[in-house]
């Protein structure tokens, strides 16, 4: 038995030692020109934004969803769109913003609906990304609970990197490239593009259930917000109409959870199902027609809290 | 009287769990279709995983003691551990008293080769789960799920996609399974060698979940008189098998349906003695088959597939609109191309190392690369390619069985 245990533990130490070294030792180029390479210009403007200032924090919904500018010319202060992908999961991308939030800022908190029933809560290979090639220091934000979530992708991860990358290293015209952001932090490139056909939501099957923890997070979110003078607003993502349909059952579900434990919508998510028509290549990514239209929407949302004067 | 106890125990709480609710709502259906009311409760309960395969192992042990080919165990942990064998447990394959229990009765002793062996089966088996059928099962879910947004040809992929996903999802479970208990000295009866590489069906239903067929062959098929009292009783009993073995997968006329089409198949073999013609490895000694085997492998496969589509769709009526899109003149359009390339590099792969390896018990037996380090290098490729496919809630099919 001696030989069988020593072959197996060497063909084990050697599998480690590939996905390893693939993991630290073999950059992601394509990951860096990415979107996701976009979270440290997005720090940047966070930093030099000033305060008091509006962020926008969610995933590709608000990355593909939103015109920054014109908030900023109705309220008159600076903007921030931190979108970038929903697979960062809420809990990375809301706890990464919180060291930039100061005294007056008004943090408005979108992420998408799976969110709230599926495990992107903690974040999916996007986030593994973001951790062992773009932003490392985002590994101190971890908890052991989300490390557990994430830790069979991580091997996966540095499989990945493995293979035959063929991505343009710096395509300025790629819709989903670090480049595709403007300064305040919108995707604006596939604005003047044409839209393609979207992939519905399936139907809910009524066994999805809540996570909890998506909500009691989010009240805690909201108290750190709140600890450091500032204030939060839960905005509903824009959803495609068919896919709005499709998944009715489980968004009422949220809604009803979010009230339950006091951090309500700031409004109704039905106002925010939008024609599929309007969206560009997902169920939550918009067109800019879609982006005119929604952008509107969050800025009488957003005057109606009472939060401007 | 043990014995019909013992049998109407266990086949009760199979028929209680599995199948009541079918007969119950097929009934109210039944009688609501004469005009009359029925008051039938349906359970609201959770199936057992794996009731189906450990109701035949205590059938097969109390049959086998009542016709004495096995004494009684006289030991409850050797009993136990034989029906509740962990590497068959939730899927098969289906083991008989008579090979096992002797197996856990022995001592064991550790042997290099079988281990390593075990081992590599345990990974051909991964790799078929987790590359093939995995990979399979989105087009599959997609053109199932909506057969009227699809055009023929894209029809025809997903059930030819279903026939390799079924095949990796299941013999794969049946190659972990074999590997595992290889692993601790077992050896489990084998449940798959190469099916679609099976030139008509009679040799189908020999390679393809072979424990199950078996089964039903001894307890069943023998028991009803078999092959011995003439050719009707023969047909009467063949039919019988292939309607049980349908109805066995699950409580749906679907499964009906498949069991009667595979019948249907095979009654021609039978009439004309036939059944037996192809008991050898397919072109054996040679490197590829001649032209009469190819037609014989594809035109079985195509035959199988057709079967699948009543399988792997959820009512019947789903299945005639699957069938009748296919044969439409969307056929000869080009296909929906998205999911589908990685499926066949995929299914291509293990078409070409099964064939290679048709002769042995499973894919990986690599008797044939001598040098240790390609053997490990392979062996790391193949474990790579796995993590890298592996995708959570992707359960086995035969899980639900």
């Amino acid at each position: 038995m001696k030989p069988f245990v020593i072959n197996v533990l060497f063909l084990s130490g050697l599998l480690t030692a590939i996905l390893t070294a693939s993991l630290f030792g073999i950059p992601n180029i394509a990951a860096q020109h990415s979107l996701l390479g976009a979270l440290p210009d997005k720090h940047k403007m966070l930093m030099e934004a000033g305060s008091p200032k509006i962020v926008f924090v969610g995933g590709s919904n608000l990355s593909f969803g939103l015109e920054s500018k014109k908030i900023h010319e109705r309220f008159k202060r600076p903007v921030v769109n931190t979108g970038l992908h929903a697979g960062i999961g809420l809990r990375y991308f809301a706890t990464d913003v919180l060291p930039y939030i100061q005294d007056g800022d008004i943090v408005v908190l979108c992420p998408e609906y799976q969110h709230f029933y599926t495990d992107l809560f903690y974040g999916d290979m996007e986030l593994v990304s973001v951790l062992f090639d773009i932003f490392q220091d985002g590994r101190k934000h971890l908890s052991f609970e989300q490390w557990y979530n994430l830790i069979d992708l991580v091997p996966r991860y540095a499989i990945s990197k493995l293979k035959f990358q063929t991505r343009n290293e710096n395509n300025a015209t790629d819709v989903y490239s670090r480049k595709s952001f403007n300064t305040f932090g919108d995707a604006y490139l596939h604005w003047s593009r044409q839209r393609t056909k979207i992939e519905h939501a399936i139907p809910c099957t009524g066994k999805e259930v809540v996570n909890p923890k998506s909500i009691a997070f989010i009240r805690e979110f909201s108290q750190s917000v709140k600890s450091k003078g500032a204030s939060l607003c839960v905005l509903p993502p824009v959803y495609a109409a068919t896919s709005f349909n499709n998944q009715r059952i489980m968004i009422k579900s949220i809604e009803q959870e979010m009230n339950a434990y006091g951090v309500a919508f700031i409004t109704d998510p039905v106002r925010y199902k939008l024609a599929d028509t309007l969206f560009f290549n997902t169920n939550y990514h918009l067109t800019k027609k879609g982006v005119d239209m929604r952008t509107k929407m969050v800025m009488d949302d957003l005057q109606k809290t009472g939060l401007f004067h | 009287m043990w014995l019909i106890i013992s049998i109407v125990i266990n086949v009760g709480l199979l028929a209680y769990f599995k199948y009541y609710n079918f007969f119950a709502e097929s009934l109210i259906k039944l009688m609501a279709s004469v005009g009359i009311e029925t008051h039938l409760q349906v359970l609201n309960i959770v199936l057992p995983i794996g009731i189906s395969f450990y109701t035949f192992h205590g059938l097969s042990y109390v049959i086998d003691i009542y016709n004495k080919r096995i004494d009684p165990s006289e030991n409850l942990v050797n009993y136990s551990l034989f029906v509740s064998f962990f590497p068959l447990l939730v899927a098969g394959p289906i083991e008989r008293a008579t090979h096992l229990l002797p197996q856990i009765e022995q001592p064991r002793i550790f042997r290099y080769e079988k281990a390593v062996d075990g081992m590599r089966q345990m990974l051909w088996g991964f790799f078929k789960k987790i590359v093939v059928a995995d990979s399979c099962a989105t087009y599959v879910n997609m053109t199932f799920d909506n057969p009227t947004n699809h055009s023929g040809s894209t029809l025809l992929f997903g059930a030819i996609l279903f026939a390799f996903q079924i095949y990796g999802d299941f013999s794969g479970y049946s190659d972990i399974a074999l590997g595992t208990a290889r692993l601790f000295g077992f050896e489990l009866l084998n449940n798959f060698t190469f099916p679609y590489f099976s030139r008509d069906i009679a040799e189908f239903w020999r390679r393809w979940h072979i424990s199950l067929s078996s089964w039903f062959k001894d307890y069943v098929y023998f028991p009803l008189g078999g092959s011995r009292l003439g050719l009707l009783t023969s047909i009467r009993n063949t039919v019988i098998i292939f309607l049980i073995s349908g109805f066995w997968h699950g409580a749906n006329w679907t499964f009906v349906v498949w069991g009667l089409y595979h019948a249907l198949l095979f009654l021609p073999l039978l009439l004309f003695n036939i059944n037996h013609k192809h008991k050898d490895v397919v072109a054996t000694g040679l490197f590829l088959p001649n032209l009469k085997e190819w037609l014989q492998i594809i035109s079985t496969f195509f035959l199988v597939t057709i079967g699948w589509i009543f399988f792997r769709s959820s009512d019947l009526a789903g299945s005639f609109v699957y069938i009748k899109r296919i044969i439409s003149q969307s056929l000869f359009t080009i296909p929906l191309l998205d999911h589908l390339k990685m499926p066949l590099a995929y299914i291509s792969i293990c078409i070409v190392v099964e064939w290679l390896h048709r002769d042995k018990i499973h894919g990986l037996q690599i008797t044939r690369l001598k040098l240790q380090s390609v053997r490990w290098i392979l062996y790391l490729l193949l474990v790579m390619v796995c993590i890298a496919q592996f995708r959570h809630n992707q359960e086995f099919i035969y899980f639900q069985f």
